[in-house]
């Protein structure tokens, strides 16, 4: 397990948690937009300095920044 | 004509003394909320395909098969817990209108997350209807609508907000009595006993199911109300993602059975392997920006210009001129306002009118395209270093066009700090209401070379709000972390009605803004400069009139920056107004008819506006860019930010213009003395000694050893 920025870009992975310094605001945010544990996402792109990441969820687009990728923990 | 009510005005529209019926248009934002509010309505309201386009609850009366209704447009929400300040004024507005009518709107093409609102919208208890909205022509999903209306319990009703197709079901799903929804299954499998049971502190309060699932995402609404504290309960562990869990999994129930998923990604465009490359995304954008600035300053907007400088100059312009002569005389003072304050001062601006227009119709198609979302993302390192988000990319390219809207979407930032700071940064950029300053002063002494000027003006712009922000982020206005969550919207072309729409409206509001604010302008500013303080007519009477007696006070605050006229004084006050004001005042102060002899008055010494050189007027093309904001971007700063931080925003903004100025004027004025090169040395030099002093003295403070001083020694 490791964390989703540390990822692979086009490689599939899954959600198994959420580190615990992860605000509860942004948290229940990424629940809203279906970053649910158990669920596959896909890293797509990086920023020029990669400090944001693009990836595919449920179906659709959606960008967030490294520091909070940080926090989401994938296998 | 019905009108549009804006912010806590929504409430205020009666009917027989009662407040008119509301229907509630809520969904996930980008999804067509006010698409279809202008559908309903008949109205011409902003759209866009970026998140977060509405940020205030506006509402306008709609026949509903011969029933009047308010419908109410919020922004965007994901859920019933906000992350920005534009989703708390949607989520308190529902919350506030319990026993209202709510209509849901989904993207088709993203129905799966968009369901996990609508869910979040039953567990409320409200009464939903559930609108799918089918923006393509071949949707990546479909639906069984009737399936999905047994199954959540409300109606569902399929509809293309743009198009009007559907809205026969939609207004008659409207028009039923109001029942408040069941909850969903799921609901009876979340821990809500148990957390009563858990925690004697709750029994106090008769929480109702949906207050008890938003105790077990941890939503500070209901903490605050209830003055409760998270730590202080007995929550299950990941209690937010158990909420979340099985809302998503009671979603895919409700896919299997009645989603046929094309399984293609929404948003997905092969065209996004170039523009989204980390190396040629930015080179990208600035590309499309100078095509934009040169087809609507200097090739198709310059051409459209001179037309209808023309046109307006043989028509309006002698036509104007000789009905004043034959009715009132040369000298009569109706003469002279007519053909100085409305011929002068109005033609000048009224002129850029095409070029002015084709700006926002540029601005317009980027923003339909769905290719900010892409800029924000390749622009978030740079602007995350200065302490602002990608998102703040939206505001400050919608400043290009009108600061007073463009500060509104600042409303789109996640905390307070990143709000007030690209809200203050937003005046920087050059609206379209200074453009005209750059082409007429600017294009009068620089000739071709001004698309270089022009180009160096947003520039300038530009890095002073970097730089600016760059500091505000390292001392007064940190901010908090920024999550960047954005959604990716599709790539889309506007259709020919929405392009239409744009053009229509923005020329009506160009004609209207000239029409009276610029004309009562430049009427007040015409009599003042016209009459004295004893009321006599100034041209007849060779006495000092009211604005020259204002004017020659704040004239010498200018001298340093080399146009210490009284006229040029009076413009730059007057131009707080509203920036178009500036040109047309000096049209006015030099008695101009035509926009294109306003250049040649201003190398003549003896007019009221004159400039003694290229240096002097670089000065106060800078000084007109950042000098402060217009009365109706004040107003907006100062209800979006505070009356403090928009004082001190203007404070700012006065002294950075003053200071750029003064070493602007300073600068080419030696540059036209002693000639580029040495100018150039001697910058380099000084450049050479400050860093040099940088770098000397942090590495004496790293060394923490000032090489041989007594201290040391010891």
């Amino acid at each position: 397990m490791f964390s989703l920025s540390s990822a692979k870009k086009n490689k599939s992975y899954c959600i198994v948690g959420y580190d615990k310094n992860l605000s509860i605001k942004i948290l229940r945010r990424l629940c809203d937009l279906g970053l649910t544990i158990g669920q596959t996402v896909i890293v797509t792109n990086y920023s020029l300095l990669k400090k944001a990441m693009l990836i595919e969820i449920r179906g659709y687009l959606l960008s967030l920044k490294i520091d909070i990728a940080k926090r989401i923990i994938v296998k | 004509m019905k009108k549009i009510f804006h912010g806590k005005k929504v409430n205020s529209n009666l009917i027989c003394g009662k407040p008119m019926k509301q229907i509630l248009l809520v969904g996930n934002p980008n999804t067509g909320k006010t698409t279809l509010f202008n559908s309903l309505t008949k109205s011409n309201e902003h759209v866009g395909n970026w998140h977060g386009v509405t940020v205030e609850e506006k509402g306008k009366e709609f026949d509903c098969n011969g029933q009047k209704l308010m419908l109410v447009d919020l922004p965007g929400i994901y859920s019933l817990s906000s992350l920005s300040y534009e989703e708390q004024v949607a989520i308190d507005y529902i919350r506030a209108h319990p026993k209202t009518k709510i209509v849901n709107i989904c993207d088709l093409n993203n129905i799966q997350r968009n369901l996990s609102l609508t869910l979040g919208l039953l567990e409320l208890g409200a009464d939903v209807i559930l609108a799918v909205n089918c923006m393509d022509k071949k949707p990546l999903n479909k639906i069984d609508a009737q399936g999905l209306s047994r199954q959540l319990g409300i109606d569902v009703v399929q509809i293309n907000a743009e198009k009007g197709w559907g809205f026969d079901m939609l207004k008659k799903s409207i028009l039923k009595p109001f029942s408040p929804s069941s909850r969903p299954s799921y609901v009876k499998s979340l821990p809500l006993k148990q957390i009563q049971r858990d925690n004697f502190l709750l029994n106090k309060y008769k929480f109702d199911e949906f207050s008890l699932i938003k105790i077990l995402e941890h939503d500070e609404f209901i903490f605050k109300e209830f003055d409760l504290d998270y730590q202080s309960l007995k929550l299950p562990e990941d209690s937010i993602a158990l909420v979340a869990n099985a809302r998503y999994n009671f979603i895919s129930q409700l896919q299997k059975k009645y989603i046929h998923s094309s399984g293609k990604i929404y948003g997905k465009s092969f065209i996004d392997k170039i523009i989204l490359n980390r190396f040629l995304a930015l080179p990208i954008f600035l590309l499309i920006l100078c095509g934009i600035f040169y087809i609507t300053f200097f090739s198709l907007g310059a051409w459209l210009s001179d037309c209808l400088n023309h046109l307006l100059d043989i028509s309006f312009g002698e036509w104007i001129e000789k009905f004043c002569f034959n009715s009132f005389g040369e000298s009569s003072w109706i003469t002279h306002l007519l053909c100085n304050a409305v011929v002068g001062g109005v033609g000048t601006v009224l002129s850029f009118l095409p070029q002015v227009v084709i700006l926002f119709f540029f601005l317009s198609l980027l923003e339909d395209s769905g290719y900010l979302s892409r800029v924000a993302f390749a622009s978030e390192d740079i602007f995350g270093k200065l302490g602002l988000s990608g998102k703040s990319v939206y505001t400050l390219l919608m400043g290009f066009g009108c600061s007073t809207s463009a500060v509104l979407t600042a409303r789109n930032m996640e905390d307070k700090n990143s709000k007030i700071k690209t809200a203050l940064l937003t005046p920087y950029m050059s609206c379209s209401a200074k453009f005209p300053i750059y082409v007429v002063i600017g294009g009068a002494f620089f000739g071709a070379n001004n698309i270089f000027v022009i180009l160096g003006l947003y520039l300038l712009g530009l890095v002073i709000a970097v730089f600016l922000s760059y500091i505000l982020e390292k001392t007064i206005l940190r901010s908090k972390e920024q999550s960047f969550i954005l959604e990716f919207p599709p790539y889309r072309i506007s259709g020919p009605k929405r392009l239409f729409n744009v053009l229509w409206e923005n020329i009506k509001l160009f004609l209207i803004r000239v029409g009276s604010l610029l004309i009562s302008m430049n009427v007040i500013v015409w009599i003042l400069s016209n009459f004295s303080f004893d009321f006599s007519f100034v041209p007849s009477s060779n006495k000092e009139s009211m604005l020259e007696g204002f004017g020659k006070i704040l004239a010498p605050i200018f001298v340093p920056l080399g146009f210490g006229s009284w006229g040029i004084a009076s413009a730059l006050i007057a131009g707080i107004v509203a920036k178009e004001v500036i040109i047309s005042s000096i049209a006015m102060f030099n008695h101009i008819k035509n926009e294109n002899l306003i250049g040649e008055s201003l190398f003549i010494e003896s007019n009221m506006v004159y400039f003694p050189g290229p240096s002097s007027v670089l000065a106060f093309l800078v000084f007109a860019l950042l000098y402060c904001p217009c009365i109706s971007t004040m107003a907006v700063l100062s209800k979006e930010i505070g009356r403090k931080w928009t004082f001190l925003g203007i404070v700012a903004q006065f002294i950075i213009a003053y200071v750029v100025a003064l070493f602007t004027y300073n600068v080419f004025g030696a540059c036209e003395k002693f000639g580029v090169l040495p100018v150039l040395i001697v910058f380099l030099v000084f450049i050479i000694i400050v860093v040099s002093f940088i770098k000397i003295s942090s590495a004496i403070k790293k060394s923490k050893c000032c090489a041989n001083c007594d201290k040391c020694k010891k």
